[in-house]
């Protein structure tokens, strides 16, 4: 049974509409992120789930129940919040211990879990210090520790890693993983960080404005986009606008500086049978090279000069401008070929490596 | 011409003095301080020892120094009306927290206009005390306000007494002192995340529960704050229960008043007054020991 069921849920402030219609559901022990940029209604969606937001329509089952309507307390979710929220005025024994004392659970047993989930975040010993004394990374997991020791049915994450630095990030995300792996219970994580979202998460929901552009892993979107917001967004994405020659069922043949190339586009016709669409490809499918190649119908090529050069230790990034479009090309540094700042270069990427989006890319 | 030069020579002289006071940071500090600290001195430390000095005496200066002043505090006449005097400080204390509490929370939590609220609170401090106490007379008298209203609502038959009383003295005093208490009460609530309460919240706690258990903990400076601010200038009123309780509700701080300006009694005012000071400041210190401790004593042994 699906743990979180979301269905056509929509959110309006006033004339605003934070969230259009989202629907999905999230299975047990599964750690899903809702990932989309500022202002595309992901807090929105994880407050509505908490109880904080009541939604415009719609409707939330946690375990098979409506929770529209409810109130947080009596939700069996917990949240760990951005600014984590902890009490100041408690230790972090009695900040844990919140959540247990309000569901009456007695003075033995609240010990006993309190002492238990501070090993499993990694805290023993920790009990009776004052929330201010500790670091930011300890923080983060005391805030842990008060949601996953209600055992809720889904610990709800608004950004919380967002303040830390990047190192720390990545190993709190690490621990966030094993955790969740350990303790089995479902998370439901909103971040604007694809790099979090894409390494943390089982699946990912990502959004815009409001909307559910696509869910699936991490692998399923970034392989296999269905929207050139969704390429761009998981990953970086050149695209150009080509000039569509024929559309079938299956592919599509588009011309792009006087070469003519087929792409595999299932379900493409009809909606675009003339006119022009967006090729989109990753910068590291792309290459670089001094001499112009024979096209054969299978690779697109793009002149250009070399305007940037920029060295970043597992690899070599460059920004190629073309009549087209700037084109960032990522090198891994395995071909001995060095191109400098200002060097003529023809860009080239298969065919078959591109997507096709119609939606146009902004 | 001869304003340039006198500019550039005022510059020259600016900056050798800025010269001169880098390097002497002991003269600095005291051309800072200095007149603050003067000033306090001029007009605080000194009356205060002045007043601490009659209070020792048996008339004005030159006169034989004496105890009998403070003796005759713990004459029973005295001793009653410090405490009538206590009580109504406390009264006066607890109705402004709660009621002033009640009206920061609500303006803070339920309403968009804040500001004017605020301002609305401070309003009444823009005109005079003395205009507010005669207010207060006109709706307490016999003929009054409060009798008219009650009499046209059928509550009470015929004019009733309000004024001169313990109760009357209490509205003033409330009435004066709410506002005071308010501003630090709407400052720490104001202040405080509110993402702990919805924190507390989802953790289970129902509203009550999380007022409780977060908003009034999170607060409790500011309480304090507005509490110190109320009770300390409650205790010393003398206005307001000369205005409003007249004979009927005598405070301390009018008999104070009395001894200095009526009974030419200095000495023993003065007595009286070293004494509630005493009292006050040892309150303070209690309290603020009280609070201390309880810190240090939860620290390392949790709940």
């Amino acid at each position: 049974m699906s743990i979180v069921k979301v269905r056509d849920l929509r959110k309006e402030f006033g004339d605003v509409v934070a969230v259009e219609g989202a629907n999905f559901d999230i299975e047990e022990g599964e750690f899903v992120s809702i990932l989309g940029p500022s202002g595309s209604g992901k807090s929105t969606i994880l407050r509505m789930v908490a109880g904080f937001e009541s939604p415009t329509s719609g409707s939330i089952e946690i375990l098979g129940e409506e929770v529209v309507g409810t109130a947080p307390f009596e939700r069996d979710v917990n949240m760990v919040f951005q600014d984590l929220a902890l009490f100041p005025h408690l230790d972090v024994a009695e900040n844990i211990q919140y959540g247990l004392k309000q569901r009456g659970v007695n003075k033995d047993e609240r010990q006993a879990r309190t002492e238990e989930i501070l090993e499993v975040v990694d805290l023993a010993g920790y009990g009776d210090r004052g929330i201010d004394q500790l670091s930011g990374g300890e923080q983060q997991r005391v805030a842990l520790a008060r949601a996953l020791v209600n055992e809720p049915s889904v610990v709800l994450f608004d950004e919380p890693l967002a303040s830390l630095d990047r190192k720390l990030r990545q190993h709190m995300q690490f621990e966030l993983q094993q955790i969740q792996e350990e303790t089995g219970i479902t998370f439901l994580y909103v971040t604007h960080d694809q790099e979090v979202a894409m390494s943390v998460s089982d699946r990912m929901i990502v959004l815009n404005e409001g909307a559910v552009e696509q869910i699936g892993s991490a692998e399923e979107i970034y392989t296999d986009p269905n929207s050139a917001f969704v390429a761009q967004f998981i990953g970086d994405l050149n695209s150009v606008r080509s000039e569509v020659v024929e559309a079938t069922e299956e592919s599509v043949e588009v011309r792009l500086n006087g070469r003519s190339v087929r792409l595999p586009a299932p379900g493409l016709s009809g909606s675009t049978a003339s006119g022009s669409i967006d090729v989109g490809v990753r910068p590291r499918k792309v290459r670089l090279d001094r001499r112009s190649s024979n096209g054969d119908g299978e690779v697109f090529e793009i002149d250009g000069s070399v305007q940037n050069r920029m060295y970043r230790g597992d690899n070599v990034a460059y920004i190629v401008d073309t009549e087209f479009e700037e084109f960032l090309v990522v090198d891994q540094g395995d071909s001995e070929k060095r191109f400098e700042i200002g060097d003529d270069v023809y860009v080239t990427w298969r065919g078959e490596e591109s997507f096709v989006f119609t939606g146009g890319v902004n | 011409m001869s304003t340039g030069t006198l500019g550039s020579r005022f510059d020259g002289y600016s900056r050798s003095v800025v010269d001169y006071l880098r390097d002497r940071p002991r003269l600095r500090v005291l051309l800072l301080a200095g007149p603050t600290a003067g000033l306090l001195i001029a007009f605080f430390v000194v009356p205060l020892f002045i007043m601490v000095w009659y209070a020792f005496m048996t008339g004005l200066p030159p006169a034989d120094y004496t105890l009998e002043n403070f003796l005759r505090i713990f004459e029973p006449l005295y001793l009653s009306i410090i405490l009538d005097t206590l009580l109504l400080a406390v009264a006066t204390t607890v109705l402004v927290v709660a009621f002033g509490y009640l009206l920061a929370y609500s303006m803070v939590r339920f309403s968009r206009k804040t500001t004017l609220l605020l301002l609305l609170v401070i309003l009444p401090f823009w005109t005079n005390y003395i205009v507010r106490m005669y207010a207060w007379i006109n709706i307490l008298q016999a003929d009054g306000l409060l009798n008219w209203v009650l009499n046209s609502a059928g509550v009470i038959e015929g004019s009733q007494r309000f004024m001169f009383s313990h109760e009357a003295v209490l509205v003033g005093l409330v009435y004066v002192w709410l506002p005071l208490a308010v501003l630090p009460f709407y400052a720490s609530i104001k202040t405080m995340d509110e993402d702990l309460i919805e924190a507390a919240k989802d953790l289970g706690a129902g509203p009550l529960k999380a007022f409780f258990t977060v908003t009034l903990p999170m607060t409790k400076n500011g309480i304090y704050a507005g509490l110190i601010l109320v009770a300390v200038p409650a205790f010393g009123a003398f206005v307001t229960p000369a205005l409003l309780g007249g004979t009927g509700s005598v405070m301390i701080g009018m008999v104070i008043d009395n001894q200095f300006n009526q009974a030419f009694n200095w000495n023993f005012g003065a007595a009286l007054g070293v004494f509630l000071s005493l009292v006050v400041v040892a309150s303070i210190m209690v309290a603020a020991l009280a609070g201390v401790e309880e810190k240090i004593l939860k620290r390392p042994g949790g709940e």
